[in-house]
């Protein structure tokens, strides 16, 4: 292997594989699609905005 | 031309004569280098032109080809949810099949990384015409379409690069 690719080649290719591996882990644990969950509704929620005056807005 | 005519003997009148013929006759001689040399500094050029494709051609084919690699082989990686529907036989929402994406992503990107730093450039792309191959076979599978079509050419690249021996920017050692 050694004096097919050398040991510079063998070294970039044993560093480009590991660099692969972590790639792959973080695939394995974003397998499902990859994707974020859906966002909350934030216009459903009673958000209490506090008004210059001291009331409360909203 | 003139060489001859220098070696010619001193005395000779028929020696004089070209420089003392009329101008229209000299004047076409004149036009004629002119495109001699036109004609030769093109043909030197293409020339040129054709001796830094050969040399560069396989080395930017093999870049060129290894960018490809990295691009799959990173998007396989990273995300082999969206991979699985090509994997043939096994189930498309089982581990196994995410498992082979990611198996296969590695092999892409570490083919990927021989080929563009030039690690036995051949030996790399004789893996490559192997992936395409699979890949090829597997999407024929399914029936005949555009990507498939499209890697077969990729394929063609892979095997011609199999071949080539005059390979630039080559890690060695």
């Amino acid at each position: 292997m050694t004096r097919l690719v050398g040991l510079r080649g063998l070294s970039v290719l044993i560093f480009i594989g590991l660099v692969a591996l972590a790639l792959a882990v973080v695939g394995w644990y974003q397998r499902d699609n990859g994707e974020v969950g859906p966002l909350p509704n934030y216009s459903s929620m009673e958000i209490a905005i506090h008004a210059p005056g001291g009331g409360i807005a909203g | 031309m003139s060489t001859r005519w220098a070696s010619g003997r001193p005395g000779s009148r028929v020696l004089r004569e070209p420089e003392t013929t009329p101008e229209p006759t000299t004047a076409p001689r004149a036009a004629v280098p002119e495109a001699d040399a036109d004609h030769r500094q093109r043909t030197g050029l293409a020339e040129q032109a054709a001796a830094i494709s050969a040399e560069w051609a396989p080395t930017a084919g093999r870049i060129l080809l290894g960018v490809v690699f990295f691009w799959f082989g990173y998007h396989e990686l990273i995300q082999p949810g969206h991979w699985t529907q090509y994997v043939p036989v096994v189930s498309e929402s089982s581990s196994l099949a995410v498992v082979l994406v990611l198996a296969h992503g590695w092999v892409l990107f570490v083919t990927a990384a021989a080929l563009v730093a030039g690690i036995a450039p051949r030996a790399a792309a004789a893996i490559a015409s192997v992936l395409l191959l699979e890949i090829v076979i597997s999407l024929v599978v399914t029936g005949v379409s555009d990507t498939a079509l499209r890697d077969l050419g990729v394929l063609g690249l892979a095997v011609c690069l199999t071949g080539c021996k005059n390979q630039r920017l080559v890690l060695r050692g």
